[in-house]
Order: structure tokens, then C-alpha cells, then sequence
């Protein structure tokens, strides 16, 4: 019986792929990381979270921040494709992104991050309420919580569904962004659930991995990566199958 | 090459003669690496629980734990090394617990060793902060509440 493969096998998978290229995953993890930092603490250390403007203005540079991720996001994509195709990998694959499209990184990033914040919107409201308002501690902590859980499951179920948009913006550089996020959506249907279990499947290994104080992560990380390309990969080939 | 019999020629001598290579050498799994790491944290992590309990064993367990799982591959079964690092590294993480909450149950239920922990408490926060610790918290208490 024809079936999708299971997470374990998707996980074994890029276990015996990622053998031997963890001397390039890891540093090419680490690159990126440490660009991030950097950027990150030039924009910001100059502004005061604890004021109103300094807090929004963080806001703002931490959306442009993601905006740039998305190019690096793309660059890390292609890198974990080649992984999982066994195609040879270099560090500067990171960089694959600013030189091919960048502007459809930037977009296919920009509209998950504007979804995203979309349900995030009863939060801020809610937070600018309150910050004028007089209103008695649990009531606050209700209503805090209630705005939180639908910001955090709208975001989780957008991410789920256009989490294959950067393979699919690789895998067909004819598409333009919208039309990346909406072929990522059309093949979700149907396998959100299981995208949402092999993430969660890497929760405890995620923990050991911080408790090792982060170095753990350096190898964790990449695994995850690698695992998430291989569910691209098995799941377009799925769909090629049945649609023959 | 001499006319003297020097046994069987070796296979990288061999390439293109015709015969196929009599002898291959035997192949190292790509993951051995990381299973003798993951057997040596492992074992530290059990060492370092009795003599530098706290930090070291969370992160040479936690790291063996991490390196034996990953260097299976795509095998099912793990390599023996991996096996001992995987076991050692949950060992030296679970003696750690041990040994830490039995010096932390020991501190706050003998009257003598709850004495000697709240002085040194004083003493720290003394020499940090300028004032001792109870005094801080009765500070804090009048302030809060």
C-alpha cells in the first residue's frame, strides 16, 4: 500500500544523509547566526525597551530583521536540498539567496510574517488597552492569556501551511512569490497534521539540546533542517506518484 | 617490480588488470566518529557526576545523548559505541540528579547544614550587595507587602 513516509523514516533518513557534512552544516549554521547577532545588536543597543518608542521601534527593526533572514532562509534551503540530494554543500551556499531572487525571499517572508501578525492582533490591542486602562490583575492575566493562545495557534497553523514555500520557490524559480505561498498551501491540505507532529517530535531532543548550553544545538539544528527538506521531497514525490 | 614472488598483488595495484580486487578493505561507518565522541562524553559525564556534580555532566550527557542518536544514521541499529555513550550519558545525567537533590533535600532538612547554608547565604550577599541576605528580604517583604 502506497503511504507517506512515517517521521521516523524521514528522521532516519536525514541522519544518514547529514553523516560527513556536519563539518560544513555547522559552520554554515554558525555564519548565519553570527550575521543575525551582529545586525541585531547594531540596530538595537542604541534604543531603550523600557520606553514605548524605543519598545516599537525594536518592533519595527526586529520585522526588517526577519525580512533579511528570509534571504538567508532561502540560501539555507538550498542547502539542505542539496543535502538530502546528496549534492555536494559549501558554507557559501547561505549566500545563495542574495544572488538568485532575493526580492521573492523577501516577499514570501514578508507575507507569512504579515499573516502571522494578523492574529497577533488582539494582543496589541489588547496590550494598548491595558496600558491606559485600570483593570484588576486577573482579569488582565485572563485576557492576556486568551489573545495570547489565538495569536499562537493562527501563527502555528500559517506557518504549518507555508512552510514549504521557500523549497518551492527553489524547486520552481518560474513561480512568483504569491504563487509560492499558494502551491505551499495546496499541498499542506492534508498533511498539516503531520508536519505539526515532526516538529513537535524534536521538542525533547530541542531541550537536551539547551541544556547542553546551546552546543548541542549546533548539531540539532542542522538535523531539523535536513529532516523538514526530506518532508518537501517525500511529499512532492507523493503527489507525483498519484498524479500520474 | 622485482621477478620475486611478493605474495598478492594489492588492489590499488591492480586497477584495470582484469581480475577483480581479492581484497576490500573493510569500510568505516561515517557515524563512528561520532559514536566513540558520544562514548567518551559519556563516560565523563558519569565521572564528572561524582567529582564536579552540576554543569559538566548536564552538558557531556546531554551532548553524548545528541551524538549517539545522530550517528545511527540510517541504520536501525545503533553502533556499539553509540549504545555505551547513549547509557553512560544517561547514567552520569541521572546520577547528577541524584547527588545534587540529595545535597539540596540534605541542606534545607539537617538543622546544622540549613544553619551553616544560611550563613554563607549572609556572608555572599554581604560581600556582593553590601548587605546581608536577610536583611534584603526583609526589604523586600515591607516594600511588597
Amino acid at each position: 500500500m502506497d503511504r507517506h513516509a512515517s517521521s521516523a523514516e524521514l528522521k532516519a533518513k536525514a541522519k544518514g544523509q547529514m553523516l560527513g557534512k556536519y563539518g560544513t552544516l555547522i559552520p554554515a549554521f554558525l555564519v548565519v547566526e553570527a550575521i543575525m547577532t551582529m545586525v541585531n545588536f547594531m540596530t538595537t543597543f542604541s534604543l531603550n525597551p523600557r520606553t514605548m518608542p524605543g519598545l516599537t521601534v525594536q518592533f519595527v527593526i526586529e520585522c526588517m530583521l526577519q525580512l533579511l533572514m528570509g534571504i538567508f532562509l532561502a540560501g539555507q534551503t538550498y542547502m539542505y536540498l542539496n543535502v538530502c540530494c546528496g549534492g555536494n554543500i559549501k558554507i557559501s551556499d547561505v549566500f545563495y539567496g542574495f544572488g538568485n531572487h532575493p526580492d521573492k525571499a523577501i516577499l514570501i517572508q514578508l507575507f507569512q510574517l504579515l499573516l502571522c501578525l494578523v492574529f497577533f492582533i488582539p494582543l496589541f490591542i489588547f496590550m494598548i488597552v491595558f496600558s491606559f486602562a485600570d483593570v484588576s490583575f486577573s482579569i488582565m492575566i485572563l485576557v492576556f492569556s486568551i489573545t495570547f493562545v489565538i495569536g499562537l495557534v493562527g501563527g502555528t497553523i500559517i506557518s504549518l501551511q507555508y512552510s514549504q514555500s521557500f523549497y518551492v520557490c527553489l524547486d520552481f524559480p518560474e513561480f512568483t512569490a504569491v504563487q509560492c505561498l499558494r502551491y505551499s498551501r495546496e499541498i499542506m491540505k492534508g498533511n498539516k497534521g503531520r508536519r505539526f507532529y515532526l516538529a513537535v517530535s524534536f521538542i525533547p531532543l530541542y531541550l537536551l539540546g539547551l541544556l547542553t548550553c546551546g552546543i548541542g544545538l549546533l548539531f540539532v539544528i542542522p538535523y531539523v533542517n535536513t529532516t523538514s527538506a526530506n518532508f518537501y521531497l517525500e511529499l512532492m514525490s507523493y503527489r507525483n506518484r498519484h498524479n500520474q | 617490480m622485482n621477478s620475486y614472488n611478493n605474495g598478492p598483488v594489492p588492489p590499488y595495484q591492480n586497477n584495470g588488470s582484469g581480475y577483480p580486487p581479492y581484497y576490500t578493505p573493510p569500510t568505516r561507518h561515517p557515524g563512528s566518529g561520532f559514536a566513540t565522541a558520544s562514548m567518551v562524553l559519556g563516560i565523563l559525564a558519569v565521572i564528572s557526576a561524582f567529582f564536579l556534580p552540576t554543569y559538566p555532566p548536564i552538558i557531556c550527557g546531554g551532548l553524548s545523548i545528541i551524538l549517539g542518536l545522530l550517528s545511527k544514521g540510517n541504520d536501525k541499529a545503533m553502533l556499539p559505541n553509540a549504545k555505551v555513550g547513549l547509557l553512560t550519558g544517561i547514567l552520569g545525567m541521572v546520577i547528577n540528579v541524584l547527588i545534587v537533590g540529595s545535597i539540596v533535600v540534605m541542606i534545607f532538612t539537617n538543622p546544622a547544614y540549613k544553619q551553616s547554608f544560611h550563613d554563607q547565604l549572609n556572608q555572599y550577599s554581604e560581600y556582593l550587595y553590601g548587605e546581608s541576605f536577610d536583611d534584603m528580604w526583609d526589604q523586600i517583604q515591607k516594600n511588597n507587602f
